[in-house]
């Protein structure tokens, strides 16, 4: 499907000690959401936070909003104002009141709406505690409040870094709203970026995937694309040693496998007894996922 | 105004606003203005100012801590354009809401304190008394600035307090020996109010620079290539050190000079502003690379040694006897501070590593040429006291005379000796002598040189050079003819620049005009036939010499006219541009 890119990277690299991220060819479509997806440590803060500018030793070249390069989101303010920056860790300082978070974000933010900022804090059901320190707060309570920041600013990107773990389910598909109608305010402008590892939460909203494993990007495309893409294979134990040499990942038990294949190899599996079934984004992920970790494949205990 | 409090509220808990800042002052203000009313004396005075420190230190550390330790660091600020900015403003109120207490407190409990300083002749008026308030402000401002400094610097809870113990101790010894220095009956707390002014200054302009260096630090990107080039801002710290605090110094010096007291101290220390601006300038921006931080702090506590020393010299004069004269102990201290600071210049600036040599200027690159360079001083310093004892001999009607008197200098009995003396003394001074040039030829030089091309840009620097000893001139070279003495020294600077700067283009060694210059200052003694300082103080200068001596420098000025200061030459241009890169 051909989109025009909110964000475009080429060749960025962030080296670690023991750890590598190098991501050759970075697209994120302006106007939907998208989510990266990857295990712990696969590099998903690191990218988001070269991405939101708050790393800066990295190298490579970044193009925001088709027109601005990674050197004027530094020099000018309009483009850093433009992105929306949550991330995890230290976001506030511990020793902040509900208060002190809200005052220090009209002097940080020219476009802070505080009006919009405590609507939406009443509506998230945050409790109206002006004293109350925010590390005092739920960890549900405390995203819930970097939410509510980052949402009333006039902004046309949106990293969230794990917008969904600390929240509950139903706040979860809470938050998927949120984002639905941070996409529709201005059509096909507003964009959000967001990390996670669990998609299956999140998954109502993925416009586009991008997975990360071990510091690169191993495959990223539109859901409705990577559901083509994929196709989900089951059959029984006696036609498993055949299936293993087409499937893109297998996995067996007692009565039979189970398995992802690539859609265009399908024609190879004919004449076996297995039955085919489109798959879900989480599938899809956790096979490509299994596909490139450094994780053990096979049992571990 | 608006964003100074709204960035100081947001980074401050309101609790420790209400019941510290504004019950805390209160109470504090009382109980000095009791303790002033039932003892008015020096150390019930030093109870008080103690008294704040610890408070002060404590709140901070328990009620406050965290704001302005290493956790600031966040990704609110960092995602905002205005992070940097809330940020300076915070500590920025931090420290003006301190001052403001202090001001408040001591204010307050210095009023009881009037019939005391009065009957005890410690002050004429009332005016004084405010002065001294003013001075005692700013002391305890300084010595808790300095303890949070240092204490800021831990984020480990309990190796904090240690410091913080530690800390308190000195800030405490600070504020005591001010306090007796102050609240003596001779004594001039505008003084105070000068050095404590500068070093508070100092100190504020370096706590909120950390601030700020840990902040930008934390985005990774070593290089800061994202914030700039800092150039405006070392300019502006070159200025404010080497003709801010030189400036600053001439009032504290004409006290001195009025009540009759040795101001070597003040000479000597002035040597070092210069390179300290450069230092501070180097270490407070931050696209400098590799910079060779051990020289940089060399210089700044010599500085720092300088300023204190030269102060202390007349606010609490003290004389020791010695079998070779009598000499101010403070003179003597600082002489001894210059001697390590010296000799550590010299194992650091040649230990440093070559890329953090390249990055200061330190090398000692073309060492032929710059020996060779260092020779040519020593025999055109000569060449001119020559052609001064030709004139002198002319004037006389008889020239043999004057040879006669230069030959002299080789064969008077002590010629060897201070010929020696002078040897022996360079890696013992060196470091003032690095303290001028480094800032005049390594810094400013090639600044004025692309401003103003290479001609006019080394004129410029004589006389900004020149101008720069105005205090000296009138107070210390000569005390009755300054004016005269100012003009000799646009001569002596101007055609020293001239050369000296002829020197550094062509070998862009630094240490080439630390050498001459060293072996300037020093070779003067060897005319005098004297190896005592008092051969330079309170010489009278006769406006007809000026023409003889403008005469005698030509061996210096002709090199004006070297196609390389005259900027026909373009391979000097590569040199420049080779300075600015490095």
């Amino acid at each position: 499907m051909e989109f025009s890119s909110c964000v475009h990277g080429e060749n960025i690299v962030k080296r670690y000690k023991n750890f590598e991220l190098n991501v050759p060819v970075l697209d994120i479509p302006k106007g939907f959401a998208t989510a990266l997806i990857g295990e712990n440590g696969a590099g998903k803060t690191t990218l988001l936070d070269i991405l939101a500018g708050i790393r800066l030793d990295y190298s490579g070249s970044l193009k925001f909003f088709e027109k601005y390069n990674d050197a004027d989101r530094e020099t000018n303010p309009v483009v850093k104002n433009l992105i929306g920056y949550e991330g995890t860790g230290n976001y506030y300082l511990p020793a902040w009141t509900v208060k002190q978070g809200r005052e220090i974000q009209k002097l940080l933010f020219d476009s802070f709406d505080e009006t919009k900022y405590r609507e939406i804090c009443s509506r998230l059901a945050i409790p109206d505690d002006d004293g109350k320190k925010i590390s005092d707060l739920s960890d549900g309570n405390n995203m819930k409040l970097k939410l509510a920041g980052v949402f009333s600013r006039k902004t046309e990107l949106l990293i969230l870094d794990e917008p969904a773990s600390p929240l509950d389910p139903l706040m979860r598909d809470k938050l998927c709203d949120m984002i639905r109608e941070y996409l529709l305010l201005d059509e096909g402008n507003k964009s959000v970026l967001f990390s996670t590892h669990n998609i299956a939460d999140m998954e109502a909203v993925t416009d586009y995937a991008i997975i990360v494993e071990n510091g690169t990007v191993v495959e990223s495309g539109f859901t409705e694309e990577l559901k083509e893409k994929y196709i989900v294979v089951k059959g029984e134990k006696k036609a498993e040693e055949a299936a293993a040499k087409v499937l893109y990942t297998i996995s067996s038990n007692n009565y039979g496998f189970e398995g992802m294949a690539l859609a265009d190899r399908l024609n190879e599996l004919a004449g076996l007894d297995v039955v085919t079934e489109p798959p879900t984004l989480s599938q899809i992920c956790v096979a490509v996922m299994k596909r490139n970790s450094k994780l053990y494949t096979g049992n571990i205990l | 105004m608006e964003k100074l409090i709204g960035s100081y509220k947001a980074f401050t808990p309101e609790k420790y606003n209400i019941f510290y800042v504004l019950i805390g002052t209160a109470v504090m203000s009382l109980f000095g203005y009791f303790l002033g009313s039932t003892v008015p004396n020096p150390v019930s005075m030093i109870v008080v100012m103690v008294g704040i420190i610890m408070v002060d230190m404590f709140c901070d550390y328990f009620v406050f801590q965290g704001v302005f330790h290493k956790n600031y660091v966040i990704g609110i600020l960092k995602n905002s354009v205005k992070g940097e900015e809330v940020l300076k403003l915070a500590a920025l109120g931090d420290q003006l809401k301190r001052l403001l207490q202090y001001l408040i407190i001591i204010g307050v409990s210095i009023i009881p304190y009037r019939n005391y300083f009065h009957e005890n002749g410690i002050v004429t008026s009332d005016l004084q008394i405010v002065e001294i308030a003013l001075a005692l402000v700013l002391v305890t401002y300084f010595a808790i600035t300095l303890s949070f400094m240092l204490t800021r610097m831990n984020y480990n809870f309990y190796e904090g307090i240690f410091t913080m113990m530690i800390t308190s101790i000195i800030s405490s010894g600070i504020v005591m020996g001010c306090v007796f220095l102050i609240l003596r009956a001779d004594s001039e707390p505008a003084i105070f109010i000068i050095l404590m002014g500068i070093l508070s200054l100092g100190i504020s302009f370096m706590m909120i620079e950390r601030i700020i260096n840990v902040f930008r630090l934390s985005f990774g990107d070593k290089k800061m290539d994202r914030f700039g080039k800092d150039d405006k801002k070392k300019m502006w710290i070159f200025i404010a050190a080497a003709f801010g605090i030189d400036y600053l110094m001439i009032p504290v010096m004409y006290y001195g000079l009025q009540k009759g007291l040795d101001l070597s101290t003040f000479v000597a220390a002035m040597m070092m502003y210069p390179a300290c601006g450069v230092a501070l300038g180097k270490l407070f921006s931050y696209n400098e690379g590799k910079i060779p931080k051990a020289v940089y702090v060399t210089v700044i506590i010599t500085t720092v040694f300088g300023m204190v020393l030269s102060v202390l010299s007349v606010v609490a004069p003290y004389t020791l006897s010695l079998p070779t004269g009598d000499m101010d102990v403070w003179y003597y201290v600082l002489n001894f501070v210059i001697i390590i600071c010296s000799i550590l210049l010299i194992v650091f600036a040649s230990t440093c590593g070559r890329e953090k040599k390249e990055n200061g200027g330190l090398r000692f690159t073309k060492p032929f040429t710059s020996i060779e360079f260092i020779f040519l001083y020593i025999v055109l310093f000569f060449g001119r006291a020559l052609i001064l004892n030709i004139i002198d001999g002319i004037s006389a009607g008889d020239i043999a005379g004057g040879l006669e008197a230069f030959v002299g200098y080789f064969t008077q009995p002590k010629a060897l000796s201070i010929a020696f003396a002078i040897l022996m003394n360079i890696p013992f001074t060196i470091i003032i002598f690095f303290g001028e040039e480094y800032g005049w030829r390594y810094y400013l030089q090639p600044i004025l040189h692309k401003k103003f091309g290479i001609t006019a840009g080394t004129l410029i620097l004589g006389v900004v050079w020149a101008v720069w000893h105005i205090g000296a001139d009138f107070m210390y070279y000569s005390t009755e003819s300054g004016p005269q003495m100012l003009v000799t020294q646009c001569v002596t600077c101007i055609s020293l620049a001239i050369f000296m700067g002829y020197a550094y283009i062509k070998t862009k060694n630094i240490w080439v005009p630390v050498m001459m210059h060293l072996l300037n200052n020093n070779l003067v003694l060897f005319l005098a036939g004297d190896t005592s300082t008092e051969a330079m103080q309170g010489n009278v200068v006769e406006w007809s010499a000026i023409p003889w001596l403008i005469i005698g420098a030509i061996v210096f000025w002709a090199w004006i006219f070297t196609p390389t200061m005259l900027g026909k030459k373009t391979e000097k241009a590569e040199n420049t541009a080779v300075s600015e890169e490095a």
